[in-house]
């Protein structure tokens, strides 16, 4: 974690010294991370897309004002979710996500990975999954975009409270309650089909 | 505890973030409790979901279509630290300190303040209180060297003297008995 805080320190110094391979980069690491974010967040595939490249267009055009007082990951996430509240507070929601789903690991891709031979694969359970996902973006896209905020960057994304807090720009006790607030809703939600699917 | 106190923990107790203490009276509990054992699975298995969720990918272009926005945006340049830092200090993470700073000027402002306390206290005893006599002596003190300096330009001194001149040369008849 160290290691990786220092790799980022490095690139944003090179940054900073107009290193465009460097900015470069930063994207390679993140893009997956922060569009991926944006996608359950704003539930719409064109748009996340764009959110994610207005995403690096901010962090490019202020990389300079980064004084380290955040992580790299951070500060990105909190330039993401800015633009996210700002999309969705505008009201420009586009297509629901299940009319046009994420770019998700392609079927050439998984064909490559389920050649082999696997004697877990069942279809299935895939199609469980797939189900399973699927009603969970739409409860997902249901909860309060705060709760929804702290639940994705903590249970999702893996950032700490501390992370959040700033990220949110409010106080640890905020965070830890909008997180059990966000759990208990989307597990209201999710509720009957748990207990249909996971029940003891 | 009761339902109610637990049922709150029970997020944090997922991310074993609770202290020693709470956690064991969230373990006595559901112990005994089968509905928030049961709450507790439900939103276990809730997190489980969604942080094993398939991840999103961006599409092939992400890169070029990125590398085309940035060619039409100005170059980057060095922004002042200090506007980020002035900013940073009116951020809502920081306004309830600075309504409590406020509060506190206020309250210092329509504080009724004893009056000892804004009484200056009295001068240092360097410089002694000048009274009318002291003024008196300066003032002879200024006198007496003046006219050790120049005692022709004395004009008591010289009324003086023309007086003590008319006593001599009266007839000694007409002068007063001493």
């Amino acid at each position: 974690m160290i290691a990786v805080s220092d790799a980022d320190a490095r690139l944003v110094l090179r940054c900073q010294a107009n290193d465009a391979a460097a900015f470069n980069e930063i994207v390679a690491r993140y893009k997956n991370k922060v569009y991926n974010y944006i996608c359950r967040m704003v539930g719409a595939v064109a748009d996340a897309e764009d959110l994610a490249q207005e995403t690096f267009v901010r962090a490019y055009m202020s990389i300079h004002s980064f004084q380290s007082r955040a992580s790299l990951n951070t500060w990105l996430f909190r330039i993401a979710t800015n633009l996210c509240i700002d999309y969705l507070r505008k009201g420009r929601r586009a297509k629901a996500m299940t009319a046009t789903p994420c770019r998700e690991i392609t079927e050439e891709e998984t064909d490559a990975v389920s050649d082999l031979p696997d004697e877990r694969f069942e279809p299935q359970r895939s199609l469980l999954s797939k189900e399973l996902a699927d009603h969970l973006d739409r409860a997902l896209q249901t909860l309060p975009e705060k709760l929804r905020t702290v639940m994705l960057l903590y249970d999702v994304e893996g950032l700490s409270y501390e992370e959040i807090a700033q990220i949110v720009d409010c106080p640890l006790g905020t965070v830890k309650s909008r997180l059990f607030h966000a759990r208990a809703a989307l597990r209201a939600k999710l509720a009957p089909y748990l207990d249909e699917r996971w029940s003891p | 505890m009761n339902c109610r106190k637990i049922e709150p923990l029970l997020s944090e107790y997922l991310n074993n973030s609770l202290s020693a203490r709470e956690t064991l009276a969230v373990d006595r509990h559901l112990s005994e409790c089968n509905a928030c054992a049961r709450l507790l699975n439900e939103m276990r298995q809730t997190v489980s979901l969604l942080a094993s969720a398939p991840r999103r990918e961006v599409s092939p272009d992400f890169m070029a279509n990125l590398q085309a926005r940035l060619a039409q945006t100005p170059a980057p340049t060095p922004r002042r630290v200090w506007r980020d830092n002035l900013r940073a200090m009116f951020r809502p993470r920081t306004l309830p300190a600075w309504g409590m700073a406020a509060a506190a000027c206020a309250l210092l402002l329509f504080l009724p303040i004893p009056r000892h306390v804004i009484t200056p206290p009295p001068a240092p005893n360097d410089t002694p209180v000048q009274t009318a006599d002291s003024i008196a002596q300066i003032a002879k003190n200024q006198h007496v060297a003046l006219t050790a300096y120049s005692p022709l330009d004395d004009l008591a001194a010289a009324n003086l003297a023309a007086s003590s001149a008319d006593l001599e040369n009266e007839p000694a008849g007409e002068r007063p008995a001493r």
